[in-house]
């Protein structure tokens, strides 16, 4: 049991981080796919994010205290991290909706499997259109 | 810090220079324009990293640059050694020419308004690959990773076509799929040891294998951190991706893809397998035998899938897949020469592989833009340079001696005699295998695009001069695809059709004009517009002589490669 209530936060970050991979790896529908991504990547933070924090510690920041020490200060590394993470996730899901929209516009489904289709459909005809 | 000499700064400017470089396009807004600036960095980054690893090589020191002068626990830190040099060099050597060989279908594929956003990519994809390559901290290549994925999914949707934008949204999801196991293993890799430059971290790690209660945690981080490197970089069962995004989009993408961006990550995994993880302790934790049998699996599906297509780009790509599998497997040899083995088939399908995809693009630019084996027939004798860098990139990858696939091939196998019993039957049966099959999928093909014309007495395609054998064999070209499209029936028919109608080139051009004017905008063909620009027949005469060139003087490279691995 101790691992469990010891460990809640890694235990959250793991399943979310399975749950988004399994929405990107499986789900059909490409916004869904996206949303996926967000949760997984969502994870990574959690557990990064966590890891930094200590209770009743203090980001360290110089303030009037002249006599600093490490025992003060949470870790300050895994909230850069995740910061840094973050950013390359909003550029990668701009990237992706942008994309989406696209093939939205083209195809008219949000469907994966309905876009291959056509898109080989399409494929097809113009060849067609070549040989006739 | 003051002492240290000024050409260690040459893998910083890189970087910068060609994240600066990207960035200033937009201000041009035109691609002529974006195209000079790209090709003035490539050189300059070529030159600075050709002169980094002369030196290096002849005083055999490496060095670790700190950015900000922020000493070792705080900073970040650029490694530079012979190896990573010597990588950097070549990628952006192998990226100038390929940029210079497609530039053409460039312009033609990618719309006008967005061509300078294309070169802004390039750069962006090799500041990330140098980055990838000269980096000592984790957390930078995670992020360099994202950037070359957005980048390299970039160039491909440059043709803005519904079949390109499918592709990269696959590419794109497998990409993210492997950057997030990727960042994944990174958190738990921080989390059990509180380092991210790999320097530190390799001692910790040694002291967690020492004491045995850490296996698991290790194994698990190792494991996840290299899939999602072997995602990105399509090792066999994660290649699904590959064939769509490398053989839909425009020629010089494809080249680059295929030829570098794949190696880039496969270069931060050797990276981090000498200097965090050490070779040991991934064979001990089995690492290197599940990258060994995927290699070995690749080597043969890979062929067998190339085996099936009937676009001549999808079949270079599947063979990429294969070739992947060479170097993973090679890796997992767990030796020395393995990995130096690995190392230079890395170079080797750097300078063919673009070779080839170039190649295709000029074949099937003076065959109506068609990709399929049925239209590319005795397309060399319209594009000689082309036929003729086809055959040669297909003679290298099968092995033939003289060209550079045979030297890499030579060390598999040598390095499969120093390896264990249960590696060695299967390395060596797995190379008989793959090289009897890529000789069955490439020939086909190399006869095909050099097929003659099978009425006597008819001298066309003899013409020694290049540009009028071309020019003469264009309307040809036109014609097959007007007699097809009249409903003349067989390709080979056809054939005989615009050939017997050569007399009468110019009719057959105006006629085949009309129709396909009508048919499909798309299919444009004019004279002097058959793609063989100056820029493209250099770039084929360079990749075929650099191509010798490794095949013959492969041993100074090789000593390099040794060099610069020791030193890793």
């Amino acid at each position: 049991m101790g691992l469990f209530t010891d460990h809640y936060y890694e235990i959250a970050a793991v399943v979310l981080f399975g749950i988004g991979f399994m929405g990107l790896l499986l789900h059909n529908n490409l916004i869904k796919k996206i949303v996926g991504l967000n949760i997984m990547d969502t994870a990574v933070y959690l557990l990064l994010a966590q890891r930094g924090m200590v209770f009743g510690r203090v980001a360290p920041i110089l303030g009037d205290n002249l006599t600093p020490s490490a025992e003060q200060y949470i870790n300050p590394i895994p909230a850069g991290l995740v910061l840094t993470g973050i950013v390359v996730s909003v550029s990668v899901s701009a990237f992706s909706l942008a994309l989406t929209h696209r093939l939205y516009k083209k195809y008219h489904t949000l469907n994966l499997d309905e876009i291959l289709l056509k898109s080989k459909k399409e494929k097809e005809n113009k060849e067609k259109a070549v040989t006739h | 810090m003051h002492d240290m000499p000024f050409i260690y700064n040459f893998p910083f400017f890189s970087i910068l220079l060609t994240l600066i470089g990207g960035m200033s396009m937009p201000f041009f807004r035109n691609g002529r324009v974006a195209q000079k600036i790209n090709m003035g960095i490539i050189i300059a980054v070529g030159v600075m990293n050709f002169i980094l690893f002369c030196n290096l090589v002849s005083t055999g020191e490496h060095f670790t640059y700190m950015m900000g002068h922020f000493p070792a626990p705080w900073g970040n830190e650029i490694r530079g050694g012979p190896f990573e040099a010597l990588m950097a060099t070549v990628f952006a050597f192998v990226m100038g020419f390929a940029i210079l060989g497609g530039v053409f279908n460039i312009y033609e594929d990618v719309p006008k308004k967005k061509q300078y956003l294309y070169f802004l990519m390039m750069n962006l994809l090799l500041s990330s690959m140098i980055a990838l390559i000269y980096t000592n901290d984790m957390f930078t290549a995670y992020v360099f990773i994202e950037i070359n994925t957005l980048a390299a999914c970039a160039i491909v949707m440059s043709k803005d076509s519904g079949e390109t934008i499918v592709a990269t949204i696959r590419y794109l999801i497998m990409s993210l799929l492997g950057s997030g196991l990727f960042l994944m293993g990174l958190a738990l890799l921080y989390n059990i040891t509180g380092h991210l430059l790999m320097e530190s971290l390799q001692p910790v790690i040694l002291q967690m294998a020492e004491s045995e209660q850490y296996y698991l945690p290790l194994t698990v981080v190792f494991a996840v951190t290299t899939l999602g490197l072997c995602v990105k970089s399509a090792l066999y069962p994660f290649h699904s991706w590959l064939p769509g995004a490398h053989g839909s989009a425009t020629s010089s993408s494809s080249a680059i893809l295929s030829g570098l961006v794949l190696k880039g990550y496969i270069i931060l995994l050797m990276k981090m397998m000498y200097r965090v993880y050490t070779p040991e302790l991934l064979a001990k934790l089995h690492i290197t035998d599940a990258i060994f049998v995927l290699g070995i699996i690749g080597m043969i599906m890979g062929s067998i899938h190339a085996l099936r297509e009937r676009h001549i780009k999808r079949m270079t790509a599947y063979s990429s897949v294969a070739q992947i599998g060479y170097i993973f497997m090679g890796i997992g040899l767990n030796s020395e020469v393995g990995m130096m083995a690995a190392s230079f088939h890395i170079l080797s399908h750097a300078i063919t592989k673009p070779m080839l995809f170039l190649a295709a693009g000029g074949l099937a630019n003076v065959s109506g833009h068609s990709y399929e084996f049925k239209d590319l027939k005795g397309a060399a004798h319209r594009n000689k340079i082309a036929g003729v860098a086809f055959v040669i990139g297909a003679l290298s990858m099968i092995g033939i001696p003289l060209f550079a696939g045979f030297p890499s091939k030579l060390f598999f196998s040598t390095g499969a005699l120093h390896s264990d019993y249960f590696r060695m039957p299967l390395v060596l049966i797995a190379l008989a295998v793959s090289t009897a099959l890529n000789a069955l999928y490439y020939l086909p093909v190399c006869i095909n695009i050099w097929r003659m014309k099978d009425e006597p007495g008819h001298g066309h395609g003899h013409g020694s001069d290049d540009h009028s054998a071309s020019h003469g064999g264009e309307p040809e070209a036109v014609h097959a695809v007007h007699a097809e499209a009249l409903g003349h029936g067989s390709i080979s028919h056809a054939v005989s059709h615009g050939a017997a109608a050569v007399a009468d080139a110019g009719h057959a051009d105006s006629g085949g004009h009309e129709l396909l004017h009508d048919t499909d905008g798309a299919h444009e063909m004019h004279h002097g517009k058959t793609g063989i620009t100056p820029a493209f027949v250099v770039s084929m005469v360079v990749f075929i002589a650099s191509n010798f060139g490794l095949g013959i003087f492969y041993g100074p490279v090789m000593d390099a490669i040794r060099k610069g691995l020791e030193l890793l």
